[in-house]
């Protein structure tokens, strides 16, 4: 083969691929920074388990067996590339490790005759969801069309490419015969034993060269399409957020910020972090995330996959700007990982630095998020969501003073009252009363703080699930006390609304009071509360073991502190709460605490665990107006639970429980019972007459 | 055009009320205070009046109150009012909602320039009489429009257009300017004030006056006496009957008969 060619060839496209990667490299610096190289060992464990064994690929089981092939393909032709280049200098070159007849060389003509195989398998597999099924959930472009192709081609001409050159070099008198170790190249000389030598000799040229040229042209296409990911997404899975998957970073010192007149939150595109941005580019457009949405497939306008895939185009159509600009700025670094309010440059004006808000991302998108985590679940190079999301809302709150109408109701609860509903402070405790709860203030002593919550405490129908833990509690001798009126809202909602100013308040005021009475273990019923105690806290001095009740209550369970003896006959469906499953990892032990109980027949939806479709209420929807759509998200999955055919229907979380006791009403279904966990149980342990009941004065 | 805003602090109205053992008013020690929401109702008006005209020059807010009464102002301000007058001094301290409007009505008078639209709240939730606004407008010698849910303020500034519900009817009033609007809920939203604003309030002045600046000041000037305050009766317990429909009922017409005595 023609060094000279070669030479040239890859001299041309390695300089365009250079100068097409420092582009993206130099778009990739317009970010904020971000901390991403901490903890390099679990980094590196992560990369192996998602990246390279690609764990979250098979859970869309066919297109996951056709990544696997192309992607282990890819991983093990790369070195047929890297031989077939230095052919272009060094006939026969096999890199001195890969000759013919040794063993290492025969091992890897197999492996990759194999993979040639399994890699047009996959192209083919995904032509065929491209073309003939036709997944919504995927972008249908010519672009995915053409590099299946491309694929489909390379593979074919290598394989057109060994078989010629076999005949070709096959001794005068010998035949060509199948070769274990080469198989497909020997079934293509066996196709080719007949033709002559010139159109032998065209062949091996055409294979080869198409085959090299298709590898150049492929790696430079890479960068300008969604095929970027190829090289992407192994840092992107590397360079992922190490920590709790529910931590909001927030934004450090507020007051100081306002002081310099920067933007809290995001407002530009260049206010998101390298690491965002890095984010974009690696997106496949597969549209899992999209497809598991609850906002999307309940018709609101919020897609994950377009909400990345908008701001990618946006960021790829303004690169100019941006990157010129990024030279006259000088980027505000963040604390920690904070994912947020960086470099600040909107003072050089120009239409890159517009509002994002204004004709990029449509305020309705991010307000219809529950911020339920479905699609950072299932994203296989783990883009982030629900993060960027909250950014841009935490600006449109903060900076805009603009938000759904109902909120401003919950944040001036939350202001003057100390919970969303504003209901009064001093009668937070009203739930226990007649229970004989005491105050951590009686009973400094205690050993479990019970955080009640705000929706437990006010909430007719959650109050119910407190009194059952408390009294739980109280059957098997825990030592435990509540705040009461000094117990705050956690600040949740207001954080996931974006009012982080507001959400900090409550940080500090109530790790103050925590800390004040050195509590170290809570108990808590509220997955929101669980979340935020146990990850959030940390960041305002706040670090407490923190149990949610159906860990507290099944270990109690466990201990034999608590009997379940008396049969509860019930076919129960369990729901996933979005805050204690895929932000929390905590699927069995609801589960294992139902089971414990004698003539329960637990049974499962066919969207449950991680898969478990959001009731609709998370992220502050549960204090505003669904945003509009074809449906709502507590029916949609009420009607799931429903296909179970169950007489009652468990949940281990107060917002949860208000959304599906909602929508089993919108069904006109009363006859299936909305229980907590904790409820569950105390049916089945028994309860001292009169103390379930919550009294109908109160509030 | 130079609008003024009347804002009052009062008590949240989810707060839990203690009256003072005495009767002579409410315990304030702990108890959450915030800007009237009526009166808020006032400041946004007056904030989006400027927003749409361009020959509005000043909105200025007044509140009378004690120090505590500031944050209320910085609420308004942060909305977007341009400066503040509070009327601070324990002489003014009062239960009495005519005596508030004559006080603020000398505070306002101090001014050379005048203002040429007036807005309070139809009423405040803590008192609850309604009287500042039409008080305040004699005092001031303007005409008065109360409990306005429409308005339109003529291009030139001299007159508007108010429309309010009456019982079972809407009534389409039109006054000269300068006049005092009092306004209904339903108008407007009143605006959650965004961070940078709060904070850009903290920077407005605010300009305080005590008795030593109204001279005169006269209690019995005009208005009413609070003779006490109690407490309403405790809600009676609530009793709820049990078991099967029949039952029930039967239960029901028993109690109704023997403890209500109603039929
Ligand atoms: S967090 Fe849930 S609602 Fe929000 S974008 Fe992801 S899947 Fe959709
Ligand atoms: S964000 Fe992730 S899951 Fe969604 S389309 Fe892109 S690659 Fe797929």
């Amino acid at each position: 083969m023609n060094p000279i060619i070669m030479a040239l060839l890859l001299a041309v496209s390695l300089g365009i691929f250079a100068w097409s990667f420092m582009r993206r490299w130099k778009l990739l610096m317009v970010g904020s920074p971000e901390m991403r190289w901490d903890n390099v060992g679990e980094r590196i464990k992560r990369t192996w388990v998602y990246a390279f064994a690609q764990k979250r690929m098979t859970r869309y089981t066919w297109a996951g067996v056709a990544h696997r092939m192309i992607f282990t393909g890819f991983m093990v032709l790369l070195i047929r590339s890297l031989i077939l280049f230095s052919r272009g200098f060094i006939p026969d070159s096999s890199l001195l490790l890969f000759q013919p007849h040794t063993l290492l060389g025969d091992v890897y003509s197999l492996l990759k005759d194999i993979f040639v195989v399994l890699v047009m398998l996959g192209a083919i597999v995904f032509l065929y969801y491209r073309l003939v099924v036709k997944l919504p959930r995927m972008t249908k472009s010519t672009e995915g069309v053409i590099i299946l192709g491309i694929i489909v081609v390379m593979m074919v001409a290598d394989v057109l490419y060994d078989g010629a050159w076999m005949v070709l070099h096959v001794g005068a008198d010998a035949n060509v015969g199948f070769n274990v170790w080469e198989p497909a190249g020997s079934v293509m000389a066996l196709m080719l034993q007949n033709a002559g030598t010139g159109m032998l000799t065209f062949l091996a040229h055409a294979g080869f060269w198409i085959h090299v040229s298709l590898v150049l042209i492929f790696l430079n296409v890479l960068p300008y399409s969604k095929h970027f990911h190829i090289i992407t997404a192994i840092p992107n899975v590397f360079l992922q957020d190490l920590n709790p998957k529910g931590r909001l970073a927030p934004i450090v010192d507020i007051e100081g910020k306002l002081e310099r007149e920067e933007t809290l939150g995001i407002k530009s595109i260049n206010q998101f972090s390298w690491k965002s941005i890095l984010d974009f580019y690696t997106c496949t457009e597969c549209g899992r995330c999209s497809d598991q949405c609850p906002a999307n497939n309940t018709g609101k306008k919020l897609s994950p996959k377009h909400f990345t895939v908008d701001l990618r185009n946006f960021l790829y159509e303004n690169e100019k700007g941006l990157v010129a600009g990024k030279n006259g700025t000088n980027g505000n670094g963040t604390n920690g990982h904070g994912s947020n309010g960086g470099g600040e440059s909107t003072d050089e004006g120009g239409i890159h630095y517009k509002d994002l808000i204004d004709g990029v991302i449509d305020p309705e998108v991010l307000w219809a998020c529950t911020t339920c985590r479905a699609c950072e679940t299932e994203c296989p190079v783990f883009i982030t969501y629900v993060d960027k999301i909250v950014d841009m809302r935490r600006y449109l709150v903060q900076e805009r003073g603009e938000f759904p109408n109902e909120l401003q109701t919950a944040f001036r609860g939350l202001e003057s009252n100390m919970n969303p509903w504003g209901f009064a402070p001093d009668e937070r405790a009203n739930w226990a009363s007649g229970l004989d709860v005491p105050l951590i203030a009686e009973n400094p002593e205690a050993d479990v703080l019970f955080w009640v919550g705000c929706a437990p405490s006010y909430d007719d129908r959650a109050k119910k699930t407190a009194r059952a833990t408390a009294i739980l509690m109280k059957q098997a001798g825990v030592n435990f006390a509540i705040l009461g009126p000094e117990e705050q809202c956690t600040g949740d909602p207001a954080r996931r609304a974006g009012n982080e100013f507001l959400f900090q308040m409550f940080a500090e005021a109530n790790t103050e009071t925590l800390n004040g009475y050195n509590v170290k273990k809570i108990v808590t019923t509220c997955p929101h509360c669980y979340n935020t105690l146990d990850h959030e806290y940390g960041d305002y001095g706040g670090h407490y073991e923190v149990v949610h009740h159906s860990d507290f209550l099944a270990d109690l369970v466990r201990s034999g502190k608590l009997k379940p003896t008396q049969p509860v006959k019930a076919k129960v469906v369990y729901h996933d709460s979005c805050y204690l499953g895929r932000y929390n990892d905590m699927y069995d032990s609801p589960r294992d605490l139902l089971r414990s109980i004698p003539g329960v027949t637990l049974v499962e939806p066919v969207e449950t665990r991680d898969r478990g479709m959001c009731c609709g209420a998370g992220g502050a929807q549960m204090f505003k107006e669904e945003e509009s759509g074809e449906e709502r998200v507590n029916e949609r999955r009420t009607e799931q639970l429903l296909k179970t055919d169950p007489n009652v229907v468990s949940s281990a979380c107060p917002f949860c429980m208000r959304m599906l006791t909602d929508g089993l009403a919108g069904k006109d279904r009363e006859d299936v019972e909305q229980l907590d966990i904790a409820e569950m149980l105390l049916r089945s342990v028994g309860e001292t007459p009169n103390e379930a009941t919550p009294e109908t004065a109160s509030t | 055009m130079r609008i003024l805003t009347v804002v009052k602090q009062v008590p949240d109205s989810n707060a839990t009320i203690k009256v003072k053992g005495d009767g002579s008013g409410i315990e304030t020690a702990g108890l959450k205070t915030v800007c009237d929401p009526f009166d808020e109702f006032g400041v946004e008006l007056a904030v989006q009046t400027r927003e749409k005209r361009s020959d509005v020059d000043e909105v200025v807010v007044i509140c009378l109150g004690d120090d505590s009464a500031s944050g209320v102002l910085r609420t308004a301000l942060a909305m977007g009012a341009d400066r503040a007058i509070h009327v601070n001094d324990p002489k003014f301290e009062s239960m009495n909602e005519l005596f508030d409007a004559w006080v603020l009505a000398e505070a306002i008078k101090k001014d050379e320039k005048g203002f040429d639209l007036i807005v309070c709240g139809k009423h405040n939730i803590d008192l609850d009489s309604g009287a500042v606004g039409p008080a305040l407008a004699e005092f001031l010698n303007v005409p008065h429009v109360g409990a306005v849910q429409g308005l339109e303020i003529a291009d030139d500034g001299s007159s508007l257009t108010a429309r309010r519900r009456i019982e079972g009817a809407e009534e389409v009033v039109e006054c000269s300017m300068p006049a005092l609007l009092t306004i209904e809920k339903g108008l407007v939203e009143p605006r959650y004030p965004s961070l940078p604003n709060l904070m850009k309030a903290k920077k407005k002045p605010v300009e305080v006056l005590t008795s030593a600046d109204i001279s005169d000041a006269d209690a019995s000037t005009a208005g009413t006496d609070l003779v006490s305050i109690s407490p309403p009766p405790p809600r009676p317990e609530c009793k709820m009957i049990e078991g099967e429909p029949e039952e029930m009922a039967r239960e029901l017409v028993k109690l109704l008969r023997e403890e209500a005595k109603v039929v």
